[in-house]
């Protein structure tokens, strides 16, 4: 018992010394006290000068060699090097809700802007703008919005119905596959497209899809991939980091084709991927950071630039052998591109029961 | 985790002093050491030592919505850890405390949701009952098969963690998904469930039902007849047994109050921080509180004391990794560091 | 449901070849962590021990393109791991489980630190991917090939297992590491020095996890990501318990958890994958389900605990434990 008391007693002392340097040590700040306050003073007169430019922050969930942080992060770099907005990076955020809540918060404290939380981060981006009043914030994937916060979505099964089309083209075995995270809304969208778009062209396709369960497992991505080429499949698609990942690694050096996810991945597998259905975060961001500009941010709106707005594309790989694709469906592709983007053409979007 | 005795040495009063003085010393050092190193991971994630320590405490002890925050996180680590030390010191390893509390959690959801009562305040009740029902149940059936048939509970708890995180997945994918949301979220529990939040720390209720846990558990443990059969199931099981203990009964019982703190504090983490099922609702507080409860010593005011400790490191360095420009993988990297030297600190401390 | 996809002959093979791979990583580590646990320390940072393995192992192999330094720097790293939990648990004697936890914690944090800095700039980095050695007569055989053709990091790792678990099962020196495990004070009493033996087997128990992550990323995945070992490490550690601390069937574990694996995704799109009505979270927990109805039923069958007696007690000369 005296010897936990001692550890207590220690545990203590080590605390007492702690304050005590940082109180000493905060004096050239102008006395301690609400150290928060104060760096939120120094920063919000430091927005006021920001000479126009916006002053963003945007949150990365994952590395930035992951597709799609990797586009987030390239789309925020353009504009900021574009000059329209003043950019702070916060990589790799907690991984639960209360945790991004407070990264989410300490930004707004510190007078940014316009907070990009780039991942399904609702509410933590509903409740940090509920505290701060004055920020703006905006989080991926539809949900519900308000006064300051906005949504931006993700229409990939646009691109995803054109990947199709070429798939039923090519595909030997009329067997064709893709795997998922998870079967939410999103995904369930771009598989169905997928296979609607190549049942447009191949009306005998079989389509497999799979499900990992996680979106951070490679491995598990690449086992699933497998299992459906196993399975006789030779065009394949994805949905998620690691789903797609996995999947490029699975087809290197097979026979089997497919396309990458939401960045181009065709360097993972030059001879396999088709090419990438990619999704341009760059039109997103410059209307957001545009409406914070001119005050027309309020209240927040469910951003959504198709195909026909260059926010998601298919970027067909060069490097894929052109002779692989037959040239009817390529024409039939461009066709179809051109009815999505001038509106005689609406991919169906199922979102699932 | 063997409380073993020490054999008396005969010395005098003066070089038991120094013996003393020696122990704080050496831990004040370990502690030391333990800056140090962190420090030396800031510098080499890009930052400066000290003023990332400066925001680390600045995160927590700067505002009190900081210190709201960091309590709040320590809530249910705290809930499960006084389960989870009641369990170890009877030597059952309730290593599933992280299924037990999702399936709390979905079960006071569930309830929360589906269930056509209109007054808030039984709702809630009801369905932290519910929560408390789920995590009963989802340890029981470990504590059950190992006093029946003798299976290692260390295998089945972990192995039903992830069974329950699976059902989790699939009832907010499908039964309780969020109408109109493209990933993957959960239904909102009724507006009038959620818990207010209070004083100028924006706590709720959740906080305090930890803090007075604590002597309850404590009360539990030390001066029942319960606490005294547990105490001694963890000292030698046979003993115990040959003396009267029903052991099988009493392995139960652990698991199914472990189980059932931890579903608990899955249902208020429901009403209290998430408001809705949510595929993030644990950063994986079932596991932390293992840490916890055996750096508590697995007494109930230890286990407050490190879910703090865990609370302001956490809290502290995701507010350090804002402010200081550090990815936040660098925080995981710390706090491991802290954690081992702590223990070091800490049996030098005791010798 | 055509379960002839998924069992008949033909893809019952792929799947073996599929479910081997899968196993492979979590074997290797799970062998080792048997022989530390034998031991009697407890070594929970095995999952810490795989990703800095695995992290290290992927850096080695794409800077210096050779698949072979890199394994080697996955292993090493292992062992530096292994010692630090060694230093803690045996030398200062803290406690076993918080020090297993916090190395998980401290490589979870670097490995996702360093990947995500000394990669910023490239797209996705991936590393060359190993030859299958072709076997003479079985690997010609249309299906078969998938199961028999592997790389050399798998029979590598296949035999350092076997090795290892000879040496346990077999070796005076083996005898002597199990005895410590069970009564340390009885080794003590014979000269054994209990510490060096237990330092010994958390090197070799580091040095296999290390191995294991090398296997999933020079082996398998030729890339990175934060947290590639997604918690095969507990896995591992699970398959000790459920392999009664004996290495042949804790490979036998492994390789059935694995092929449950494979085969679900196989389950899942056979069932109509998109259109199914079974949940597919229902596939995804089978791996699970079949681990855990398999070890209730064999303890029920063998009724008797394996657990090293000094399983997790730290052992301090001259005191009873």
């Amino acid at each position: 018992m005296r010897r936990d008391l001692r550890a207590v007693a220690l545990g203590l002392a080590v605390a007492a010394c702690a304050l005590i340097a940082y109180g000493c040590g905060n004096s050239d700040n102008g006395g301690g006290g609400g150290g928060g306050s104060t760096t939120a003073a120094n920063t919000a007169a430091a927005s006021s000068s920001g000479g126009g430019k916006v002053k963003t922050a945007i949150v990365l969930p994952c590395p930035r060699s992951d597709p799609w942080c990797a586009q987030g992060f390239a789309a925020a770099q353009q504009l900021a090097s574009e000059g329209v907005i003043q950019l702070k990076v916060v990589d790799g955020a907690p991984q639960d809700n209360a945790g991004v809540a407070q990264v989410l918060g300490q930004l707004a404290q510190g007078g940014q802007q316009l907070i990009l939380a780039h991942s399904t981060w609702q509410d933590p981006a509903l409740e940090t703008g509920k505290k701060f009043p004055k920020a703006d914030l905006a989080f991926a994937g539809t949900g519900t919005t308000s006064e300051n916060v906005a949504t931006y979505d993700e229409p990939i099964y646009e691109p995803a119905y054109l990947a199709g089309m070429i798939a039923g083209g090519i595909t030997k075995s009329n067997v064709i596959g893709g795997t998922a995270g998870q079967d939410v809304p999103l995904c369930h969208a771009e598989l169905v497209a997928f296979e609607k778009g190549a049942k447009r062209t191949n009306p005998k396709i079989k389509m497999l899809s799979t499900y990992i369960g996680d979106w951070n497992d490679v491995a598990k991505g690449k086992s699933a991939a497998t299992a459906q080429m196993d399975q006789k499949a030779d065009v394949l698609i994805s949905c998620g980091g690691a789903p797609a990942n996995g999947m490029a690694q699975a087809i290197k050096g097979t026979k089997v084709s497919g396309f990458g996810y939401v960045g181009d991945m065709s360097a993972q597998a030059p001879e396999n991927m088709a090419g990438s259905i990619i999704y341009n975060l760059y039109p997103y961001f410059k209307a957001m950071a545009t409406d914070v500009k001119d005050g027309k941010y309020s209240p927040g709106k469910t951003y959504k630039f198709g195909l026909a707005d260059d926010g998601v594309s298919l970027k067909q790989n060069p490097q894929f052998s052109a002779a692989k694709i037959p040239e009817s469906i390529s024409s039939e592709v461009e066709k179809v591109q051109q009815q999505i983007k001038d509106g005689s053409f609406k991919v169906p979007y199922v979102a699932g029961s | 985790m063997s409380t073993v005795a020490q054999p008396r040495t005969f010395a005098s009063p003066l070089a038991g002093r120094h013996a003393q003085l020696r122990s704080i010393g050496s831990s004040l050092a370990a502690v030391i050491l333990a800056l140090i190193l962190g420090g030396a991971l800031m510098a080499i994630a890009g930052g400066d030592p000290i003023s990332g320590y400066r925001a680390m405490i600045d995160g927590v002890f700067g505002t009190p919505y900081g210190m709201g925050q960091a309590l709040i996180l320590a809530a249910p680590l705290t809930i499960i850890g006084l389960g989870l030390a009641l369990a170890f010191k009877g030597r059952v390893y309730n290593i599933g405390a992280e299924g037990q509390f999702l399936m709390g959690a979905l079960g006071a959801g569930a309830v929360a949701i589906v269930v056509p009562i209109h007054a808030g305040a039984l709702l809630v009740l009801l369905a932290i009952l519910a929560g408390i029902l789920a995590g009963v149940f989802w340890g029981g059936i470990v504590g059950v098969l190992r006093a029946r048939f003798g299976v290692n509970e260390v295998i089945t708890s972990l192995l039903l963690t992830y069974i329950a995180g699976f059902i989790f997945s699939w009832s907010i994918r499908d039964p309780f998904h969020a109408p109109g949301v493209s990933g993957l979220q959960g239904k909102a529990v009724p507006e009038n469930t959620i818990f207010p939040t209070f004083t100028s720390l924006y706590v709720h209720p959740g906080v305090f039902a930890a803090i007075a846990l604590v002597p309850i558990v404590a009360y539990l443990m030390a001066r029942t007849p319960f606490g005294f059969r547990v105490r001694m199931l963890g000292l030698n099981a046979d003993a115990a047994e040959v003396a009267g203990v029903p052991r099988g009964r009493m392995v139960v019982w652990l698991m199914v109050v472990s189980g059932g703190l931890a579903g608990l504090a899955g249902a208020i983490q429901i009403f209290g921080v998430a408001d809705r099922l949510d595929p993030s609702i644990s950063a994986g507080y079932g596991f932390t509180a293992i840490v916890v409860a055996l750096l508590g010593r697995l007494r109930a005011f230890g286990v407050l004391l490190a879910a703090l400790f865990f609370a302001v490191l956490q809290s502290g360095g995701q507010a350090m990794s804002v402010n200081e420009d550090l990815p936040y993988a660098i925080v995981l990297a710390i706090e491991g560091t802290f954690v081992v030297f702590l223990l070091i600190a800490d049996r030098l401390a005791r010798r | 449901m055509d379960w002839n996809e998924v069992i008949g002959p033909a893809a019952a093979v792929t799947l073996a070849g599929a479910g081997l791979q899968s196993a492979m990583p979590i074997a290797v580590a799970a062998v080792g962590e048997c022989v530390a646990e034998r031991s009697g320390v407890l070594n929970l940072g095995l999952e810490g021990m795989m990703l800095s393995g695995a992290f290290t192992s992927f850096l080695a192999t794409y800077h210096t393109g050779s698949p072979v330094v890199g394994v080697l720097a996955g292993i090493g790293v292992g062992i530096l791991l292994g010692a630090v939990m060694a230093f803690l648990s045996v030398t200062l004697k803290t406690e076993q489980i918080i020090n297993g936890i916090a190395i998980v914690l401290f490589a979870q944090g670097i490995t996702a630190f360093l990947f995500d800095d000394l990669f910023k700039g490239s797209q996705r980095p991936t590393i060359e991917r190993l030859p299958d050695i072709k076997i003479p007569v079985l690997g010609s055989i249309d299906r078969v090939d998938s199961i028999v053709n592997q790389n050399w990091l798998f029979w590598i790792s296949l035999a350092i297992s076997i090795g290892v678990w000879l040496m346990l099962e077999r070796t005076r020196f083996g005898l002597t590491i199990r005895a410590v495990g069970e009564s340390p004070q009885a080794a003590d009493s014979v000269a054994v020095d209990v510490a060096r033996i237990r330092w010994f087997a958390l090197l070799v128990c580091g040095a296999m996890a290390g191995l294991g992550g090398a296997v999933l990323v020079v082996g398998q995945l030729n890339l990175f990501d934060t947290n590639v070992t997604a918690g095969r490490g507990w896995i591992a550690i699970a398959l000790v318990i459920f392999g009664r601390w004996k290495p042949p069937i804790i490979l036998a574990g492994a390789f059935l958890f694995g092929f449950a694996d494979a085969l679900q995704f196989r389950v899942q799109a056979v069932s109509g994958g998109i259109n199914s009505s079974v949940p597919y979270e229902f596939f995804q927990a089978l791996p699970y389900l079949v681990t855990l109805i398999v070890m209730v039923t064999a303890t029920i069958w063998a009724r008797r605990d394996a657990q090293p007696a000094a399983l997790g007690i730290p052992f301090r000369k001259g005191v009873g434990s």
